[in-house]
Order: structure tokens, then C-alpha cells, then sequence
């Protein structure tokens, strides 16, 4: 008994230093494939893929917005295209 | 008689105890037996017929000239116990007890739960006698000793405690012995009355192995191990059984080291996916999608477009739904069994993601698992594996991959910190370790130490 107390405040205490990610279901996540970063705004374009009978259709979305909200989308990182040299 | 009115009094008012009087040679002798329990064909072709030929001086020794293979003397206490065990008492200046037991076992029949691609496939019945034979047929060693009880102040059911003598630590059969001598119970139906005395409640993962096959408990005795058979019950126990045991079949016994160490690795992987796969997808996709690839998770998004609930609803849902469809598995009749078979294979597989219901990569994440959960004979171990499923499912949901982590880790220390009869429940012996996970060939095997103080089990030349 003593050890499993010991074990789940060691566990917790761990827990209050680790950050968690936050929850979001698959279908209210916005997957960025492709970002272009100019140097006043940045293009974001959007895949929303749809299952039919053919299998799966990508439609695509464009946003145009200044500051890149990570916590909003799903970015691929290496998908980041700079066309404004600093 | 004053006997006969005593017990006709206190088997009132069932009619299939018969009390019956003969007189051979002016002689009345009183004869009482179970039409049930007894066999009454032997009653009449050997009791009657030996009496009839007996000489007037023999009567009053009938133990040494009535040549059944059993005849006691009793007491008049013991008459209704004796009655109950299927004996004939005979009545004549003194009580006489003959075992003339009907059969009312299935036999030796097939395995039914256990089975194999090659080995022995006679299974135990309900019959102590049956059971016992079964094992001394393989162990032809006066070492085989059976130590019988009987439990249940109403049942009076009989337990054999089996051991060999010169392998197995007599600190362990004395204290599966204490502990048996402890229950204090009305009646015990089955094997796994024992289990609650015998095992951890509080512990989910199973510490001693029900079997129905002889010839998987004849191998634990040789290991050491301890061995319990009950009357009216197929299944005996095994004792102790460490983590490792629900690994291994007899199958991995007769054949070749390699092919049984790949299947090993296999049921090892078969228990990862069950506890660890549903928790993780959950955490992956609803927490820690980072880690996914895009294309991946592109797919996933795709097949969850139409499902209006958050994902660990649905996983939860489909569990229940694959539990439901394997309880009514086992209990509906032959009869009706294709049918439902097909229509919950339909409605939970095809009908529900054309509904929009679930998605199709949860039905494939809770198939593999459920399925891999049953690769285990144990349904003791089957139960513990869907119970950490739903843990992990929880904390996968609730702290993404680290809940995951977590709940393994849980898991590990629940292993590590149950012990099974004093022995740790996940450890290693050095000369086991070519006995484990893999198997490898030795020209020398050895026993666990810890179970046994007679190491060498055996050398092959």
C-alpha cells in the first residue's frame, strides 16, 4: 500500500512540471499544409480531406493573415515556404 | 431397527434412498444405497449373488469374504456420507460399507477451451478419480503424492492436492494446505470456489492457471509446482503461476525451439497491442497529433468527417459493443449462432460506419485489440487485459501520450510488487531464462530454483 501511495505522488508531482497538450478532436482541427510567409501577411492554405465511394477528395482552403496562430492549426513545418528576406 | 429408523428419518422425505431387506439362509440383512449415486445392476450381479453363496459361518466377517475392491466398517455417523459417495451399506451385526459407485461422468472426452496443433487432446471430466488417473497415467512415480480434503460443510466436495515429493519445496504445499484448511463454506460447485482463498482479490492479473489438460499439469509437476483437482469440477488449478506461464502453451513443448520462441514474441506483441493501441490512437489523435505524419493523419481526418462524437466515446461504445457480441457468442444456442454471428458482424462492422456512427479506423483499432486480448487461454488474463484497455483508453484521453506512459507504467509496477505464494509474480530465474519469452534447445535443462530444490530436470545426450 505504502508503495503505490509513493508511486502516484511521485507520478503527480511529475505531472505538474509535464504540459499537456490540448484536446482536440480530429474534425474541428485545421490541417495546414502549405504556408507562404511574405513579409507584410502570411498565405496559409488549408486540406480538408472528404471520404466518398472514389475514396478520399482534398479541397483546399487559403487564409491570409498577419500573425501565425500555431495554437489554432496543425502546421507542417517543413511545408513553410519564406518569400521575404529579413 | 433402531439404525435404519435414525437414518430413514434423516433422509426424509427423498425417495431415492432404498431400504431394503433380505434374508439369505434365514439371515435378514438390511441393505441402503442411492439409486442414483450407486450402481444398481452391481447391487444386484455381485452383492446379492456373493451373499447367496456365502457360508453361514462367513456372515459375520462379510469385510474379508465380500471380495469388492472396497468394503469397509463404519459407524453409524458416517452412513450418510458414505450413502452420498455412491457406497452400498449393508446392515448385519455390524455396518458395512461397498463402493459401488455409478459413473455419472461425461467420460474422457476432447479439449474444448485449451486447444493444440500437436500433443494429447484428452481433457479432465467431472470425476476426481477420472482426473487423478489422468496425471498418474503420465507420472508413474510413487514421489506423486495426493493429499485429499474434503471442503464444504453441505457439499463436502473432495480436493486433491497433488505434488511430488522429492521436487517440490514443502513450505509451499503446506501453506496451499493452510490456506485450503481455512475456507469455511457451505458448498464448492467448481475449482474456481478455491480461487478467493487462494488468490489476491485486489490484484487483476490471475496468479494461478485453471487448466483443463492433463497433460499441461503434468508438466507444472514436474516443474515444482503444486496441482489441485475438485471433484465435479473439469478445471484444475495450477500453483503458483508467474506472468511468464500465460505465455507459454504445451504446444511449445513439441516443436522445434525456434518456431515456439517466434510465437512467444508474437503473444508478447499480441498483449503490448491489446492494453496499449487504443489508448495511443485515442492520444494521437485527439492530443499529440504531432506526431503523426501529414498523409496519415490526412486519412484519419477523412474517416472521422461525419462522426458527431469525440473519440473516446466511440471507442468506448465499439468495446462495449465487442463485449456485448462476445458474451452472446458463448451463451446463445448452436443453433441460432450463424445467424447472430453475421447480424452483429453487419450492424457493428458495415452498417455502422455507413451511418456515420463510427469511424472505420476505430472498428479496425478495437477488432485488433479485442482480438489480440484473445489469444490468451486464461480468461482471467483475458479480463485483466480488457480492464487496462479501458484504463490506458482513459488516461490516453485525459493526458495524451504521457496518460499513456502512465498507465504502462502502472501497469509495470502492479507486476513487479504482486508476488504469487511468496514468489514474485514477474521474475526471472537464471535457469529459466532459456525457458522464457524465447526457447532455446539446451543439452541440459534445469528447473526454476526458487520452486524446486531438485534443479536438474533433465540431459539429453
Amino acid at each position: 500500500m505504502k508503495k503505490t501511495i509513493i508511486l502516484f505522488i511521485i507520478l503527480f508531482i511529475f505531472s505538474l512540471f509535464v504540459k499537456l497538450p490540448k484536446y482536440r478532436e480530429l474534425n474541428h482541427l485545421k490541417i495546414i499544409d502549405k504556408v507562404i510567409v511574405y513579409c507584410d501577411y502570411n498565405l496559409l492554405r488549408e486540406v480538408i480531406p472528404k471520404r466518398d465511394d472514389n475514396g478520399i477528395e482534398y479541397e483546399y482552403k487559403y487564409y491570409k493573415e498577419k500573425k501565425i496562430n500555431k495554437s489554432k492549426y496543425f502546421i507542417d513545418k517543413s511545408k513553410m515556404i519564406y518569400k521575404c528576406k529579413k | 431397527m433402531e439404525v435404519i429408523n435414525n437414518i430413514k428419518k434423516l433422509l426424509y422425505p427423498s425417495k431415492d434412498y432404498i431400504f431394503d431387506e433380505v434374508i439369505i439362509k434365514d439371515k435378514h440383512i438390511n441393505i441402503i444405497y442411492n439409486e442414483v449415486l450407486s450402481d444398481t445392476k452391481s447391487i444386484n450381479d455381485y452383492i446379492l449373488f456373493r451373499l447367496s453363496k456365502l457360508k453361514l459361518e462367513e456372515f459375520n466377517h462379510l469385510e474379508d469374504n465380500l471380495y469388492a475392491c472396497n468394503v469397509l466398517v463404519i459407524n453409524e455417523s458416517d452412513i450418510v456420507n458414505y450413502l452420498n459417495n455412491g457406497f452400498a451399506i449393508i446392515i448385519y451385526k455390524k455396518i458395512y460399507a461397498v463402493e459401488l459407485r455409478s459413473s455419472l461422468d461425461r467420460g474422457i472426452t476432447t479439449i474444448q477451451s485449451e486447444l493444440s496443433l500437436s500433443g494429447p487432446k484428452d481433457a479432465f471430466s467431472e470425476s476426481f478419480n477420472t482426473n487423478l488417473g489422468l496425471i498418474r497415467r503420465r507420472i508413474k512415480s510413487n514421489y506423486l503424492k495426493s493429499e485429499t480434503m474434503d471442503i464444504g460443510k453441505v457439499s463436502k466436495t473432495k480436493i486433491g492436492v497433488l505434488y511430488i515429493d522429492n521436487i517440490v519445496k514443502k513450505d509451499l504445499v503446506r501453506h496451499v494446505l493452510k490456506q485450503l484448511n481455512k475456507i469455511d463454506i457451505d458448498g464448492i460447485i467448481d475449482s474456481s470456489y478455491l480461487k478467493n482463498s487462494l488468490e489476491n482479490k485486489f490484484n487483476l492479473f490471475p496468479t494461478l492457471i485453471m487448466t483443463e489438460r492433463p497433460d499441461k499439469c503434468s508438466m507444472a509437476l514436474l516443474e515444482g509446482k503444486i496441482v489441485i483437482l475438485v471433484d465435479t469440477s473439469p478445471y484444475a488449478i495450477i500453483l503458483p503461476s508467474f506472468f511468464i506461464d500465460f505465455f507459454h502453451t504445451t504446444d511449445d513443448y513439441f516443436q522445434k525451439s525456434f518456431n515456439a520462441s517466434f510465437i512467444r514474441i508474437i503473444r508478447l506483441i499480441a498483449f503490448l497491442i491489446a492494453i496499449f493501441v487504443p489508448g495511443l490512437y485515442i492520444a494521437i489523435t485527439t492530443r499529440n497529433y504531432n506526431l503523426v505524419p501529414l498523409d496519415l493523419l490526412l486519412v484519419l481526418k477523412a474517416g472521422r468527417t461525419f462522426v458527431p462524437f469525440p473519440a473516446y466515446i466511440e471507442a468506448i461504445f465499439m468495446i462495449i459493443c465487442f463485449e456485448i457480441l462476445k458474451e452472446s457468442d458463448l451463451r446463445m444456442s448452436v443453433v441460432s449462432g450463424s445467424a447472430i454471428s453475421i447480424l452483429g458482424g453487419l450492424i457493428l462492422g458495415d452498417a455502422a460506419v455507413a451511418a456515420g456512427i463510427v469511424s472505420p479506423i476505430m472498428i479496425i483499432i478495437i477488432a485488433i485489440s479485442s482480438i489480440a486480448g484473445l489469444i490468451f487461454s486464461s480468461i482471467e488474463l483475458s479480463n485483466a487485459i480488457r480492464t487496462y484497455k479501458i484504463f490506458i483508453l482513459i488516461l490516453g484521453s485525459i493526458f495524451g501520450i504521457y496518460g499513456v506512459i502512465l498507465g504502462g507504467i502502472i501497469i509495470l509496477f502492479n507486476l513487479l510488487t504482486t508476488e504469487t505464494f511468496g514468489y514474485n509474480y514477474l521474475s526471472f530465474d537464471k535457469n529459466e531464462i532459456k525457458d522464457s519469452i524465447i526457447k532455446i534447445d539446451t543439452r541440459i535443462r534445469k528447473r526454476n530454483t526458487k520452486l524446486s530444490k531438485n534443479i536438474i530436470r533433465g540431459k539429453y545426450r
